[in-house]
């Protein structure tokens, strides 16, 4: 049988501020465990939480890169549920009126409806050793970015690439406006996953089955594909999905049964009463609005249109945004877009993909850059000083006159070399012109080479030895 | 309002009765009951309202520094190198 | 001279004046706890009061002229004083530390006040009589019989029995007043927002919050100057202007006017505080201060509103005492969901138990919108009937308690029995303007009642220079 799958997505991002979400401590990792902790993180008796105002603003800058309708008035509910990572036993978050309602991100050729953005606390860590679980709240309080897929509206995400697609999209947009870093491998980004199947083309929709909080693009990828072939399997039989939430084994590569719908909890939310609605005014919107930085997607036509990359080459300027930005930071020293996009391409994005930390200053890749183009330098000597000057403080420039790498000739004097070498081999020259073979170019070059003991542009020697032979 | 009802109660509330306080707890909490049923004849349908706060006006993000683990820990019934303890659960 | 007879305004004068020092009055405060421990006001007097006078002295020689120097004070078992156990009345919390100072507590200690014990109270500030205390009952300090009242029972009869000149407990449902009134004292709940809730352990958060006990007006004023204000760690704190209570007392209030809502007098009928509650209309009548009529429709729904908000928001705020991060866990527990179930059933008190299961009741899918949403509606809709009232007088008075304080264990088992003492002062909490019972008359038996005094949101000021009408009135008819 053939069926139509929907797939919800629930993003959680982590929040790039300061403080928490509700309270002063650091917003930051540590090592020592309940050490960015006060009495209101720790849920203590007495203590009452206090709005982050940042954590809203930068709510509303997620929530406005997508495209997002801003809520004028926001509410934060507790969501009422025992666990030992939950130091108050609720943990406040929003229900009935998110900061960021009604948007969408597009996914090949389809916009993808999202419900809604709210902003809420994470919990503390559990680990668990022995015949012991440790508890630890640094992580608890720091503010979340929820989004929720609208998946009860056309178009549906239907595959796992698609998904994928969508949580890379995401993750690029989060990470441009600055909202947050979604370091997967920290959990900085995390989504559940709600599958169901519906006999194609039917209107009804099938028993959603959930999967918690898995880490890491490849796993969701994973995860999905195997939930659609189980209910896929369990519909052919002629059996029914079962509603309930299922965990994902990352190293087993299968689903496990978390919870069923009998024991689903009853969460209680109601309007956290610590806590007063925020007002957003429109004034405060455009504010938030003016501080966003331009979009991937806008760059992308940008990139396109006026630079005429091709769209290949500018998603992978696009991909990484330290890499954007510094292209960016090149391209506004040195007007040359194609050029400097194929130097990132061929050379930075290789040393990247080699393990290398991106550790060069725009001064030095457009030195690099303008000295070939100007013929000062050779490409290749250009690549050894792109790797000297890697991960230094080191000026290419500087590092080029001490190495003796400078093409110090001038261009009449390297035509006079090349002059005197084509009268010296007129037999060479003739026999180019009888035999066409790009070889014996190179070997004329070659000879200019010699002469001027390498410090010519071998660029320019080829050029202008093609000019007076063809 | 049914044992099975109050014992549900009990799960989310994290409690457990003897079948003893059960029994008197069904006398008690029908009376309860009866008392928030009042609200029902209540006559109306607006929206409450909200005790607001101009989104500018909230906590600015500016760090402090926090407590010390000691403190925190201090009235904890099971701890151990800074954590928090329980028995290891299982889910 | 009976220094424990003064008010803390005479006490900090005579501190001043050298005639004392801050030492001898915390010892004579404290001998005085010590005589009546049978009354069981007090939980614990804190080993450190006297060394704390002791440095106060030093202080006030050296010029420091606190608004409470040297004046000593008994806080509610429930609000948090760094280093100090706090156990909200409960067996759950009894060996639990502050680790952080409350700012009432804070801002009492910055003016100088010394802090000598801590006061006995119905668990978790759930009862109107301490009886649900795990440390036994606060008597009367009237008649050792009956109850002090509650839930800040402790507090209340601490003042009266000159254990000390204030006293602070807190309010969620009549919490300060009604003992205010057993007890025969001034117990203010004060607006909403008014004073910071930081670092008192919350019952019901949208409508708790910290009352004050005196003997007089003027130190009930003083306490509020002190404590009431903006706090930058209570987002529902006011930051509103705090008046200059104490000075304005004495305002001519006798051109204002007073509002009697017509259903209160309908509520009063055949109830032991009717007789009285007409005295006190009559007696400022006469004393040609003008009276109207009014009207708030639906004050009868408070009872039922407060017992479902209230619970609700208790349910929610107890789930943290879980055996986890504090309080004790039960020995027997072999695993997490019995350190959460044996621990809160063995912890928590019955009266406890009963009010989490009745607000996760109301806030359970399901029952959710009418019960939680329902009660928030009618919240809404009494604010307005009240706003609407106060467009037609300044003060809005009725009776504090049904009838005078009852005798110990005399209630029935039925809960809903004694809910309903809370029926007249719920309604200030669940609307959040400021109300003081203020000592007025007696009951059949002899023994205090109370009247109290409404006005509108932050207008604390009115009130006072109302009751103080009142005191010269009564003053004046001895």
């Amino acid at each position: 049988m053939v069926y139509d799958v929907v797939i919800g997505l629930e993003v959680h991002a982590e929040l790039k501020t300061q403080t928490k979400c509700f309270c002063s401590c650091k917003n930051e990792y540590s090592k020592v465990p309940n050490s960015n902790c006060c009495p209101v993180c720790v849920g203590l008796p007495g203590a009452l939480p206090i709005l982050n105002k940042y954590a809203v603003e930068q709510t509303i800058k997620a929530g406005l890169a997508l495209g997002f309708e801003i809520n004028n008035t926001a509410i934060f509910e507790r969501k009422n549920y025992f666990y030992p990572d939950l130091a108050k036993a609720y943990q406040i978050s929003q229900l009935e009126k998110p900061i960021c309602i009604n948007g969408h991100l597009r996914v090949g050729e389809k916009d993808i409806p999202i419900n809604r953005i709210h902003l809420e606390e994470d919990a503390g860590k559990l680990i668990h050793e022995g015949n012991q679980t440790f508890i630890d709240y640094n992580r608890g309080g720091v503010p979340l970015i929820e989004l929720v897929t609208d998946a009860l509206k056309e178009p549906h995400i239907e595959t796992a690439d698609e998904a994928i697609e969508f949580l890379t999209k995401l993750r690029q947009i989060y990470i441009y406006a600055g909202v947050s870093d979604c370091e997967l491998e920290k959990g900085q980004m995390r989504a559940d996953v709600n599958i169901s199947l519906k006999p194609k083309g039917s209107k009804e929709f099938g028993t959603k089955v959930e999967m918690k909080n898995i880490m890491g693009f490849k796993s969701i990828h994973k995860a999905i594909e195997y939930e659609i072939a189980r209910q896929k399997e369990i519909l052919d039989d002629g059996g029914e999905v079962e509603q309930e939430t299922r965990k994902w084994d990352f190293e087993k590569g299968e689903s496990y049964t978390l919870r069923t719908k009998e024991n689903a909890e009853d969460y209680r939310y109601f309007p956290d009463p610590d806590l007063l609605a925020v007002k957003i005014s429109n004034e405060d919107i455009e504010r938030i609005k003016s501080t966003l930085p331009i979009m991937p997607g806008e760059l992308k036509e940008k990139y396109v249109n006026e630079y005429n990359l091709s769209e290949n080459d500018a998603d992978i300027i696009l991909a990484e945004k330290e890499i954007t930005d510094l292209y960016n930071e090149c391209v506004k020293l040195y007007f040359q877009p194609k050029t400097v996009a194929n130097w990132f391409i061929t050379e930075i994005l290789a040393r990247i993909k080699g393990g290398a930390k991106l550790d060069i200053s725009k001064e030095n890749i457009v030195w690099l850059i303008k000295a070939v183009d100007e013929r000062k330098i050779q490409r290749n000597s250009a690549k050894d000083l792109l790797s000297f000057v890697w991960g230094t403080n080191l000026s290419a420039e500087e590092e080029a006159k001490k190495q003796g790498l400078l093409a110090d000739l001038s261009d009449d004097f390297v035509v006079e070399v090349l002059n005197k070498v084509l009268e010296e081999k007129a037999q060479v020259v003739e026999q180019y012109k009888r035999e066409q073979d790009p070889k014996i170019l190179n070997f004329l070059v070659g000879q200019v080479m010699k002469e001027t003991r390498g410090k010519a542009s071998a660029q320019l020697v080829m050029e202008k030895l093609k000019e007076k032979i063809e | 309002m049914d044992k099975k009802e109050i014992k549900h109660l009990a799960e989310l509330s994290k409690l457990e009765f003897t079948d003893e306080e059960l029994e008197s707890f069904d006398f008690e909490f029908e009376k309860l009951i009866e008392l928030a049923d009042i609200i029902k004849n209540a006559n109306i349908d607006g929206e409450r309202k909200l005790n607001m706060i101009d989104m500018n006006e909230l906590r600015e993000d500016n760090p402090k520094s926090g407590y010390s683990s000691e403190i925190l820990l201090e009235n904890a019934p099971d701890k151990k190198k800074g954590y928090f303890v329980v028995p290891r659960i299982v889910e | 001279m009976d220094i424990t007879k003064l008010s803390a305004l005479e006490i900090k004068k005579h501190i001043k004046s050298g005639e004392v020092t801050c030492e001898e009055v915390t010892r004579v405060f404290i001998s005085k706890i010590l005589e009546n421990k049978k009354y069981n006001a007090v939980l614990e007097v804190f080993d450190d009061a006297v060394e704390n006078a002791k440095a106060m002295d030093i202080k006030i020689k050296d010029g420091f002229n606190g608004k409470l120097a040297g004046v000593p004070i008994i806080i509610k078992d429930n609000i948090l004083y760094s280093g100090k156990i706090c156990s909200c009345g409960s067996k759950f919390m009894k060996d639990y530390i502050a680790q952080y100072n409350s700012t009432v507590v804070k801002r009492m200690l910055d003016e100088g006040a010394i802090i000598i014990a801590r006061a006995n109270m119905d668990e978790f500030a759930m009862g109107s009589s301490t009886e649900n205390s795990a440390f036994g009952v606060a008597h009367n300090p009237i008649d050792f019989e009956r109850v002090a009242g509650g839930s800040s029972g402790g507090s209340a009869c601490a003042v009266a029995l000159d254990m000390c000149p204030i006293a602070l407990g807190t309010e969620t449902g009549g919490s300060v007043r009604q003992p205010a009134s057993f007890c025969g004292i001034y117990g203010l709940k004060p607006s909403y927002g008014r004073i910071s809730r930081y670092g008192v352990v919350a019952f019901a958060s949208s409508l708790d919050q910290v009352g004050i006990f005196s003997k007089t007006l003027e130190d009930n004023a003083l306490m509020l100057e002190v404590i009431a204000g903006g706090d930058n760690n209570d987002e529902t704190s006011s930051k509103t202007k705090v008046d200059d209570y104490l000075s304005e007392i004495d305002k001519d209030s006798t051109n204002i006017t007073i509002g009697v809502p017509k259903e209160i007098i309908e509520m009063v009928k055949g109830l032991p505080c009717e007789v009285n509650f007409h005295n006190f209309i009559k007696v400022i009548k006469d004393n040609n201060i003008k009276t109207k009529d009014i009207s708030i429709k639906d004050v009868g729904l408070g009872l039922a509103t407060y017992y479902i908000l209230a619970p609700a928001e208790a349910a929610s705020n107890l789930a943290k005492f879980d055996g986890v991060k504090y309080t004790s866990r039960d020995n027997n527990a072999k695993n997490l969901q019995e350190i959460y179930k044996k621990s809160r059933s063995k912890g928590f008190g019955k009266e406890v138990k009963r009010r989490i299961m009745l607000g996760n009741y109301v806030l359970s899918s399901g029952y959710y919108d009418a019960y939680y949403k329902k009660a928030k509606a009618v919240q809404g809709l009494l604010i307005e009937e009240y706003e609407k009232a106060f467009d037609e007088c300044d003060i809005i008075i009725m009776p504090t308690t049904l009838g005078e304080a009852y005798k110990i264990g005399s209630k029935p088992n039925d809960p809903v029995e004694t809910y309903k003492e809370d029926i007249f002062t719920v309604t200030a909490n669940i609307v959040g303007i400021p109300s003081l019972s203020i000592p007025y008359g007696k009951g059949k038996e002899g023994l205090p009642l109370g009247i109290q005094i409404m006005s509108k949101k932050f207008n604390e000021k009115t009130i006072y220079s109302f009751a103080k009408t009142i005191e010269k009135i009564v003053k004046k008819e001895d």
